[in-house]
C-alpha cells in the first residue's frame, strides 16, 4: 500500500530544496553548451571543407554517446588520467559537452535558412567576413534559434535527473531518497513530476509563442529544432 | 591496445547485453509507434473534445517529465497498485509510453504537412473518413515524419542505458560490472561509448534504407 | 428529361457569414451545366454541395430521386456515382499515376487488382495519358497531365455525372487546351457535366445551360446565348464586360 500523503508532506522541502541544484546544473551546462555550439558554428563558417568535415564528425560522435555513459566516462574514467573531477562539475561538463553538439546542430540548420544573399549584401556594404558574421549572420541565426534553444534547455532540465547516477543530489535524486525513507515511490515521484512539468510546460509555451512570432516573415519550416 | 582486450575478453556478455539494449529500443519504438498513430488520429480527427484533451494531456505529461522519473515510477511505484513488472517489461513499457508521446508529435507535424485537399480527394471518390485517413493521409504523413522517427529510434537506443537502474542487464549495466571487476574504468567506458556510437550509426543507416524504400518523388526532400 | 442533380434553397455559412444564399437549380441528364461568376462568389462551395463534400446548413440536395441531405442517407454511398475534378488536381501524392486511378476502384468498388488495372488503363488512354507516364508520381507530371489523370481517376469510377471545379485555373495558358479538349470529348460522349469555369469560350461552345452566380446568389440562368450574349441583369453584364476585356474579346452587344 502507498504510504499516506500526510506522511509525505514533511519531506517536501527536501525535494524542493534540491530544485536549485537542478536549476543551476541545467543552466550551467546550457551555458557551456552554448559556448561550444557557438564556437563550432564559428569554426564551421570560417574554415575550409576539411575542418568543417572534422567538426561535423566530432559532433556526430558526441551525439551518439548516451549522457549516462558520458557522465561515467568523466566521473569514473578520467581519474585514471589523474583527473578527479567533483560530481557536480563532472555533470556540468558531461551535459554541457553533449548539449554543445546539439546546439551546434541547431545553429547549423538555421545557418542554412539565413539566405546567402544576406551574407552577400553585408559584404557588399563593406563588412569583412568576421564583421558580417558578427553583425549580420549570427544575430539572425540566434534570433531564429531561440525557440529551439528553449526546447534544448528543457531537454537539459529533464536530463539533470540522469546525474542521479553519479550521486549529484539534484531534485530527482532527493525524491528517490525520500521514497526510500517513506518506503513508497508514488508521492515523491508524482510530486517531482509536477515540478518538472510546471517548468517545462511554461517554457515550451513561451517557446511556441516565440516560434510563431519569429517564423513570421522568415519562411522557416514547421519543425526545425524539434526535440 | 586501449580497451581492445576488454572487448575481446567480454565480447560474449557484451553482445548479449547489446541484444537487450536493442530489444528495448526496437520494441518500445514499435509499440510507441502504434500508440502514437492512434493518438495522432484521435488528436486530429476525433469529433469529441474529451479524447482530444486526454491525448493532449498524455503527450504533455510524458514530454514534460524526465524519462528517469517515468521509468522509476513504472518499475518501483506500480507494485503498490498491484502491477509487478520484470525489469525488461518495465523498461519496454516506460520507453514505449514515453516514445509514443514524442512520436505522436512527429506524426502530428507530418499530418499537418499533408494538404487538406488530399483528404477531400479521397472523400470525393466515396471513401469513408477512416479509409481516407488510413490510406491517404497517414501514408503521406508517415513519409514526412520518417527522419524524425529515425532520430527517435536512435535516441531510444541511447536512452536504454538508464534501464540499468531497474537492473536490466543491458549494455551499460554489464559494462559497469566489467569496469568494477577489472578497475579499468576509463577503457571500459571508452569502449562502451564507441559501441553506442557505432551501433547507433548503423541503426540510423538502416532506418535511412527504409526511407529510401518508400521514397516518393515530390514528397520528401 | 430526367434530373440527375437538384439543389433546393441551399445555404452555407462560414464564420457566421453566408457564402451560399438560397440557391436552387437542377441539372438534367446529358446536360453540360456551366457555372460562371467572380472569385469568391460561392461557386466552388455550391459545387461541393452537389456531392456533399460540403454539407449545406440549410436546404436539400438530391441525386436523382434520393435526398442526400436526409438524415437517413449516407452520402458516401452516392459519391462514387458523382465524379469531381478539382482546380489543383489533388492527385494522391504517394501513388503512381496508375495507382491513383485504380485506388477508388479497389477501395470503394471492391474490384480485384487485375480488373481495376484494366479499367484504369483504358481510362488513362481515354484522356491520352501514355504508358510512359503510368508509373510516374504526380510531382513528375506537368499540370495539364496531372489534371487529365485526375479526370481519368474520376471517370474510371463510371460516374453518372462529373463535377469540374475550375479545372484549368491552375494551369499555364499553353496547357489549358489539352484539358479542355478532353472535356469536350466527354461532352460529345453524352456525359452529364457541371463545370465551374472562367473559360467563357468553353462555356459558349460546350455549355448547354449557364448559370451566373454572384455573392452566393443565383443571378441569372439560361442558354449560353441568353446569358453570355444578352444578359438580362446588370450584374451579369458588368461581370461579362470585365471578363471579355480580360480575354481581349469584344462583347457582341
Amino acid at each position: 500500500m502507498p504510504a499516506s500523503i500526510q506522511a509525505f508532506f514533511p519531506y517536501i522541502h527536501i525535494i524542493i530544496g534540491a530544485l536549485w541544484i537542478t536549476l543551476s546544473l541545467s543552466v550551467l551546462s546550457f551555458a557551456l553548451g552554448f559556448l561550444i555550439g557557438g564556437a563550432l558554428l564559428f569554426v564551421r563558417t570560417f574554415s575550409g571543407k576539411r575542418i568543417s568535415a572534422i567538426v561535423d564528425g566530432l559532433v556526430d560522435v558526441l551525439r551518439g554517446i548516451p549522457l549516462l555513459v558520458m557522465l561515467f566516462l568523466i566521473f569514473y574514467g578520467l581519474p585514471a588520467l589523474g583527473l578527479q573531477i567533483p560530481k557536480f562539475l563532472a555533470a556540468v561538463l558531461g551535459m554541457g559537452l553533449l548539449s554543445g553538439a546539439y546546439q551546434s546542430q541547431i545553429f547549423r540548420s538555421l545557418l542554412q535558412s539565413v539566405s546567402s544573399s544576406q551574407y552577400e549584401s553585408s559584404l557588399a556594404i563593406g563588412l569583412d567576413k568576421w564583421g558580417s558574421f558578427r553583425y549580420v549572420i549570427f544575430p539572425q541565426v540566434l534570433r531564429l534559434s531561440i525557440p529551439a534553444l528553449i526546447n534544448e534547455y528543457t531537454v537539459l532540465l529533464k536530463d539533470t535527473s540522469v546525474a542521479y547516477a553519479i550521486g549529484v543530489t539534484e531534485m530527482f535524486t532527493q525524491s528517490v531518497h525520500v521514497a526510500q525513507a517513506l518506503l513508497s515511490f508514488t508521492y515523491p515521484l508524482v510530486f517531482v513530476s509536477l515540478v518538472y512539468l510546471a517548468i517545462c510546460f511554461s517554457l515550451s509555451s513561451i517557446a511556441n509563442s516565440l516560434y510563431r512570432k519569429l517564423s513570421y516573415g522568415y519562411g522557416v519550416q514547421e519543425y526545425i529544432g524539434g526535440g | 591496445m586501449l580497451g581492445l582486450d576488454i572487448l575481446m575478453e567480454n565480447w560474449e556478455v557484451l553482445l548479449k547485453a547489446l541484444g537487450y539494449s536493442l530489444l528495448v529500443a526496437v520494441a518500445s519504438f514499435s509499440i510507441g509507434f502504434l500508440l502514437a498513430s492512434a493518438a495522432t488520429v484521435v488528436r486530429l480527427f476525433s469529433s469529441f473534445r474529451l479524447p482530444r484533451w486526454l491525448v493532449r494531456g498524455y503527450v504533455e505529461v510524458f514530454r514534460g517529465t524526465p524519462m528517469m522519473v517515468q521509468l522509476f515510477f513504472i518499475y518501483y511505484a506500480s507494485p503498490s497498485i498491484g502491477i509487478n513488472l520484470s525489469p525488461l517489461q518495465a523498461s519496454i513499457v516506460a520507453f514505449a509510453l514515453n516514445s509514443a508521446a514524442y512520436q505522436s508529435e512527429y506524426l502530428r507535424a507530418g499530418m499537418m504537412s499533408v494538404p487538406k485537399t488530399q483528404y477531400e480527394a479521397a472523400e470525393s471518390l466515396g471513401l469513408t473518413k477512416w479509409a481516407s485517413i488510413s490510406s491517404v493521409m497517414l501514408p503521406i504523413a508517415l513519409r514526412a515524419s520518417l527522419p524524425s522517427l529515425g532520430n527517435e529510434l536512435v535516441a531510444l537506443f541511447k536512452y536504454s542505458s538508464i534501464a540499468s537502474f531497474v537492473t536490466l542487464p543491458e549494455l551499460f549495466y554489464v559494462a559497469r560490472y566489467i569496469a568494477a571487476g577489472s578497475f579499468r574504468y576509463l577503457e571500459m567506458y571508452l569502449v562502451l561509448a564507441l559501441i553506442y556510437v557505432v551501433v547507433g550509426f548503423l541503426l540510423a543507416k538502416a532506418f535511412r534504407r527504409v526511407e529510401k524504400l518508400v521514397f516518393v518523388p515530390g514528397l520528401m526532400h | 428529361m430526367s434530373q440527375v442533380i437538384r439543389i433546393e434553397d441551399v445555404w452555407k455559412y462560414y464564420d457566421g457569414r453566408a457564402v451560399v444564399k438560397g440557391i436552387s437549380l437542377s441539372v438534367n441528364k446529358n446536360e453540360r451545366f456551366v457555372i460562371i461568376g467572380p472569385s469568391g462568389s460561392g461557386k466552388s462551395t455550391m459545387l461541393r454541395m452537389m456531392n456533399m463534400l460540403v454539407r449545406p446548413d440549410k436546404g436539400r440536395v438530391f441525386f436523382k430521386d434520393v435526398e442526400l441531405t436526409s438524415p437517413g442517407v449516407n452520402p458516401i454511398e452516392y459519391r462514387k456515382k458523382i465524379g469531381i475534378v478539382f482546380q489543383h488536381y489533388n492527385l494522391f501524392l504517394h501513388m503512381t499515376v496508375l495507382k491513383n486511378v485504380m485506388f477508388g476502384l479497389v477501395k470503394v468498388k471492391g474490384m480485384s487488382q487485375e480488373l481495376a488495372k484494366k479499367r484504369a488503363m483504358s481510362a488513362l488512354e481515354s484522356v491520352r495519358i501514355g504508358k510512359n507516364l503510368w508509373d510516374k508520381y504526380p510531382s513528375q507530371l506537368s499540370g495539364g497531365e496531372q489534371q487529365r489523370v485526375a479526370i481519368a481517376r474520376a471517370l474510371a469510377m463510371e460516374p453518372e455525372v462529373m463535377l469540374f471545379d475550375e479545372p484549368t485555373s491552375a494551369l499555364d495558358p499553353e496547357l489549358t487546351g489539352e484539358v479542355l479538349e478532353v472535356m469536350k470529348e466527354l461532352a460529345r460522349g453524352g456525359m452529364t457535366m457541371v463545370v465551374v469555369t472562367h473559360e467563357l469560350g468553353f462555356a459558349a461552345s460546350v455549355g448547354s445551360r449557364i448559370a451566373f452566380i454572384d455573392s452566393g446568389e443565383l443571378v441569372e440562368e439560361g442558354t449560353p446565348k441568353e446569358v453570355l450574349f444578352s444578359p438580362k441583369k446588370e450584374r451579369t453584364r458588368a461581370f461579362l464586360e470585365k471578363m471579355w476585356e480580360l480575354y481581349k474579346i469584344e462583347p457582341e452587344w
